[in-house]
Order: structure tokens, then C-alpha cells, then sequence
């Protein structure tokens, strides 16, 4: 290979690293090799040790059914019949007490409950609650987060009983696949709560509070689920990751067939779909991971390219045409550059190409581009991204040049921030997506819509990202239109 | 798949100042190397003959590093620390220069493995395709801007700037 003067550089600075000789054989062969705990050999040690288990057991047990009924008294029998007891307590240094009453798992939706309980005071009263959570799916490195506000991962849970200083909370997560058959844990590091988040909240360490969630066996997929007569879009399969296959109408709602066909890479999607439901209104964020997760005999977790992941997903999306007939519909599968391992999201659209390089803009539309679908199709789109330190928002002649958004999360600001911005106009919207450069993997999708007068408004933020290295995006613009029930065809 | 231990006595020392350069931690670039290779071992009947050698093992350690980085990331949250997305490069052992050390703090550890892949390894696209997931005009683009970033940084270090 042939080095330019940089690479000659940079290579004569790795070249410094002076690593001592060492022969790693011997101490990879003793992990190998490395014998599993001996067993107790004394035999009235097993069965005092066995007694006691046996005995905590029953006392556990029995005070969680307890708590389980309490919460199928609180939630009826109809969703009791379809979570499970789960067992997690904690008590906190300031009087806390926290416990996992139930969980339950269908399909792409996961549901906690969880009681908190103040056992000194009446902290609680009138407040809300967030819960900052890090479920596993597979394993429990790769967060999945339930979001609800823009830091961390957070999640916002409703508050379905409070009685006595005794609060139940109810989080909802839902994911764009399905979860059956996988193995997921939930783990929730810390509760926030306060009358209001955009001031200060008091956190509840919880030291991580970690069950497991059972979902229901693995459904047998693999084929596409839409039906041809049922795909109402469908797209040329291209040499990339994944795509959207096909689109289309089921049983009147709105089906999104993802095709996978490398089934291994490690992809994570968010969604925010805005969910009404019971009157009460959240945000949720979706990751999907394409994973290329196996598990060595030993059980430890393994990067695989060989991952058996289905080859199509669908993600349903309880939308009419008619709604969507008001809107526009952007699947923005873009490369979201996991592929470059950064994080500019790319635009598939028809956009004027020309015109935005005219003026001075870093069009990137190639074979990283993946899909767009646009149901009802208008207005002007643009697609490309440039690189800006944060400025005033600005509108130019319907074109999307903005920045300053201001979710951009602080967490790691010791590095230069810099933002990838893509954007596109359609008519009276204006939709963006803002991604770091820099490693901080951070971003924000908005839309915007103008007033009367011309001025931009926020509709409501999309999508965000926080860390995660290999990120797609689909969404949906739009009101109150999404609400996600796993279903399949 | 050729003896394992001609493997590991082939590899251990690229595969370590992969890790070393990815992580920034001596110890943990040792564990990860490590890793490597018993992962490598236990899914050896999934290595395909003919297969090359190199961008497997290194793909191996790639995650393996990946998979360091979110764990200390997880017991982070866990812990309720602030979260930890990058090797801090600090508190090094003494086998990387000064400046070296601070030029990588530019890059995200992803950048740095791909560059080192890349400029030491000599990879090629294709191969480091099959490492990183990603096609091989992503990467490239990829590549040329953590270099220059990278290269810029070393230049200022060496200026004392």
C-alpha cells in the first residue's frame, strides 16, 4: 500500500508503541483450560446451604405472589392474565423500596411494574417519575431505551396507582420486532421523580435493579410477511445492509418490511413514535438491533457474521392511508453511516443534487443511500449533509439549514462537537436530523412545521441517539399517528 | 484452520498493539487480546479454509474491544457514574508515546482502529469491510477523515501546540 505523507506519519507514531515481548499461549490456554468452582465436598454443608435456599425460596416466593395480586387487583385480570410475577426488591439508603412486581413480553411489547415506597416520608406526592433503565436483549450491554426525555436512558412510566405511599408505575417499551423467543432482562439503575423535569428531579439509586422477562417461544419468520398482492411499494433489493423491502397496507394498517439480507450487522434503529394511549401521552424510543450476537458454548457473548437473524422484519405501524394521505410518509433508511462507522445520516431523496452542491453543500447521495418511501410525496426534498458547529436556525428558501438543535445531550463534552446535519423541506415541514462526528454519536431528528405567519414550530422530536455505534432511522412524520402494536400478518 | 498455537504465537503481538491502540488500556488490550484468540478457538469450526486469516482474527478483536468498551460503559450507568463512551488514554502504561497518546484522544476508538487497521495492517477496503460491517466507499471516506484528523493531531503534539 502506498502511503501519503500522513499515512507515513501516522504509521511511523504507531510504530513507536513498544509493546514488550510476551508469549500469551501459556496464560489463553490457563483461561481455557480454567476449572469451574469446586463443589462443596461436605455433604452436611449441601444440605444446611439447600434448607436455607429451599426456605428463602418459600418466603420469597410467597411475599411475591402477594404483590402480584395486589397489582392484578390494580390492573384487572385481563392484563394479569398475560404478565408474569417477577421478583426484584430493593431498599434504598434514604428509605426506599423498590420492587419489580411483574413483567410481561409479547411479541414487541415489554411491560414492567414496579412499586416504589417511601418508607420515611411522603416524597412521592403529586409527582412524576422517570426510570433509567438498560434492559439486555441477548445480554445486557447493549441498552435499549425506553425514552422519554432527551438525556440518558430514560423512560417515562405512568403512574396506574397510588395508594398509601405506594406508588405503582407501568413502563411500556415497545420494540420494532418482535421479542419472543429472545432472552431479555430489564435493569433500572435509577428512578427520578419531581413535579417537573425540566427542573430539578431527585434521583433513587437503585443499584440496578435487574429481572429477567420471559417472552413467548421464537416465532418461526424468515418469509416475507406481506403477502404480494398486499405490497404496495416494493423495492429493488440493493447491495447494503438493509433496506426497506416492502410497504403496505394490512388489515388497515400500515406494514414495514425490513429485508436484512447480511442477517449479522449490528444495527440499531430508533424510533419515536408518539403514543396516545389511556389518555396519557409518551414518547417512545425504538432500537432494533441487527445483531450479530452468538453465544460460545460457555455462554459468553460472541460477534458473529453467521448470526441467523431473519432475513425480513416487519414493523406495523396502526396508521390508515387516510391519515397518512394528510402527511408525508419518510422511511429514512438512510446509511446512516454505522457504515462508516460515524454517524451522518444520509437522505435518499430526489433531491435537487445539483443545486445543493451549487451551494456549497456536501451532497452525499450514493450507494450508502438506502430508501426513502414517500407515500404522498411533495414539495421540494433535499438530501445531503454538511458539517456545522451549532448555529442559529435558518431557513433559506426552502431549504433545511439548521442546527442549533438543542437536545444535543452533554454527556461526554469533553470532545469537540461537531454536527453532521441533514434536512429536507416538503411543503410546510421541515425535517432534520443532527449526528456528532466525533465519536459522541448524538442526535436529534425534528420536524417542524410553520405557522400562519411563517414561523417554524416544533411539531414534536423524533428521534435521537445517544452512543450507539451502528444506527438506522426510520420515521414517520406526522401528529398523533403512530401507535405501535406488534402484530403479524 | 492451522495449529492454534502457531496462530496465537503469529498473531498475539499485532492482534495486542490492535487492542493497545483501540483501547488505550495496556491491560485491558491484553485481555482483549486474549479473548481474541479463545474466541477465535471456540468458533474455529465456523472459520471457513480458505477463508483469510487475518480480517477474521481481527474482527474477533475489533468486538472483543467493543464488547470491553460497553462493559465498562454498563457497569458505568450501573453505578450511576457518568457514562463512559471512550478510553480515556490515560494512566497509560509506558509502551506509547506522549503524543501518540493525545492525538488518539481525537479519534473516536472506532477511528482508531480503523486507521490502525488501515495504516499499519494495510488492510484493504474489501478487507476491512468484512471487519467493520460497512462498505468499503464508507470506509474509505471514513478513513481519510479520521486521518487527517489524526494526522493533524500528531502535528500539533509534535509543535507543542
Amino acid at each position: 500500500m502506498e502511503k501519503d505523507n500522513k499515512e507515513v506519519m501516522i504509521k511511523a507514531a504507531f510504530d513507536s508503541i513498544n509493546i514488550p515481548e510476551a508469549d500469551a499461549i501459556k496464560d489463553i490456554r490457563a483461561r481455557m483450560d480454567k476449572k469451574p468452582a469446586r463443589p462443596f465436598k461436605r455433604a452436611f454443608v449441601v444440605a444446611f446451604m439447600a434448607a436455607s435456599v429451599m426456605m428463602s425460596v418459600v418466603m420469597v416466593a410467597a411475599y411475591y405472589v402477594g404483590s402480584f395480586d395486589r397489582l392484578r387487583g390494580i390492573v384487572g385480570e385481563n392484563i394479569a392474565a398475560v404478565i408474569q410475577p417477577a421478583r426484584g426488591e430493593i431498599i434504598t439508603e434514604d428509605g426506599v423500596r423498590a420492587e419489580f412486581i411483574a413483567t410481561g413480553a409479547f411479541d414487541n411489547v415489554v411491560d414492567v411494574f414496579i412499586t416504589i415506597e417511601d418508607m420515611v416520608g411522603d416524597r412521592f406526592s403529586g409527582n412524576r417519575f422517570m426510570l433509567s433503565a438498560i434492559t439486555g436483549m441477548e445480554f445486557n450491554m447493549y441498552p435499549v431505551g425506553f425514552e422519554a426525555m432527551d438525556s440518558a436512558t430514560i423512560f417515562s412510566p405512568q403512574v396506574i396507582h397510588n395508594e398509601n405511599g405506594v406508588v405503582t408505575l407501568h413502563g411500556r417499551g415497545v420494540f420494532p420486532f418482535s421479542v419472543n423467543g429472545m432472552e431479555l432482562n430489564f435493569e433500572i439503575g435509577r428512578i427520578y421523580y419531581g413535579t417537573n423535569f425540566s427542573r430539578i428531579v431527585r434521583p433513587i439509586d437503585l443499584a440496578a435493579m435487574d429481572i429477567p422477562i420471559d417472552p413467548p417461544a421464537l416465532l418461526l419468520d424468515g418469509e416475507k410477511v406481506l403477502k404480494p398482492h398486499q405490497i404496495d411499494y416494493d423495492f429493488g433489493i440493493r447491495n447494503v445492509f438493509e433496506q426497506i423491502s416492502s410497504i403496505g397496507w394490512v388489515d388497515g394498517k400500515l406494514h414495514i418490511q425490513l429485508y436484512n439480507p447480511s442477517r449479522s450487522n449490528p444495527w440499531l434503529t430508533f424510533v419515536r413514535p408518539l403514543e396516545r394511549a389511556q389518555g396519557y401521552e409518551h414518547f417512545n424510543h425504538l432500537i432494533y438491533r441487527f445483531d450479530g450476537i452468538d453465544f460460545d458454548e460457555a455462554g459468553n457473548p460472541f460477534f458473529a457474521v453467521w448470526q441467523p437473524f431473519p432475513l425480513y422484519f416487519e414493523i406495523v405501524f396502526d396508521i390508515t392511508p387516510e391519515i397518512l394521505l394528510e402527511y408525508d410518509f419518510h422511511g429514512t433508511f438512510t446509511g446512516f453511516e454505522y457504515m462508516n462507522l460515524d454517524w451522518y445520516t444520509i437522505f435518499t431523496v430526489e433531491a435537487n443534487e445539483a443545486q445543493l452542491k451549487a451551494d456549497g453543500f456536501e451532497v452525499a447521495v450514493g450507494s450508502s443511500v438506502v430508501n426513502e418511501v414517500i407515500v404522498n410525496p411533495s414539495g421540494i426534498r433535499l438530501s445531503g449533509f454538511y458539517t456545522s458547529p451549532r448555529e442559529e436556525s435558518v431557513l433559506d428558501n426552502n431549504r433545511a439549514i439548521v442546527t442549533g438543535v438543542s437536545s444535543i445531550s452533554p454527556m461526554e463534552t469533553n470532545q469537540a462537537l461537531w454536527l453532521d446535519i441533514s434536512g429536507y423541506y416538503t411543503g410546510d415541514r421541515i425535517s432534520l436530523v443532527v449526528n456528532t462526528t466525533d465519536g459522541i454519536h448524538r442526535g436529534v431528528l425534528n420536524y417542524f412545521t410553520r405557522d400562519d405567519d411563517g414561523n417554524f414550530t416544533h411539531i414534536f422530536g423524533f428521534n435521537r441517539f445517544i452512543d450507539l455505534d451502528t444506527v438506522v432511522s426510520v420515521g414517520i412524520a406526522g401528529r398523533q399517528l403512530i401507535y405501535f402494536p406488534a402484530q403479524k400478518n | 484452520m492451522v495449529d492454534f498455537e502457531q496462530i496465537v504465537t503469529t498473531y498475539q503481538k499485532p492482534i495486542l498493539k490492535y487492542c493497545y491502540s483501540v483501547l488505550c488500556d495496556y491491560h485491558e488490550a491484553q485481555d482483549a487480546m486474549q479473548m481474541t484468540f479463545i474466541k477465535a478457538h471456540d468458533k474455529s469450526s465456523t472459520f471457513k479454509d480458505g477463508m483469510p486469516l487475518s480480517p477474521w482474527l481481527y474482527k474477533i478483536a475489533y468486538n472483543t474491544c467493543i464488547d470491553i468498551m460497553r462493559k465498562k460503559r454498563f457497569y458505568s450507568l450501573l453505578s450511576g457514574r457518568e457514562a463512559v463512551t471512550e478510553p480515556s488514554c490515560e494512566m497509560q502504561e509506558e509502551y506509547m508515546s506522549e503524543e501518540l497518546k493525545k492525538a488518539l484522544m481525537v479519534l473516536s476508538f472506532k477511528d482508531r482502529a480503523l486507521v490502525f487497521s488501515r495504516v499499519i495492517d494495510e488492510l484493504d477496503y474489501n478487507e476491512l469491510a468484512q471487519i467493520y460491517g460497512a462498505s468499503a466507499a464508507a470506509l474509505r471516506k471514513r478513513y481519510e477523515r479520521a486521518k487527517n484528523k489524526l494526522a493533524i493531531a500528531l502535528e500539533k503534539e509534535r509543535s507543542g501546540q
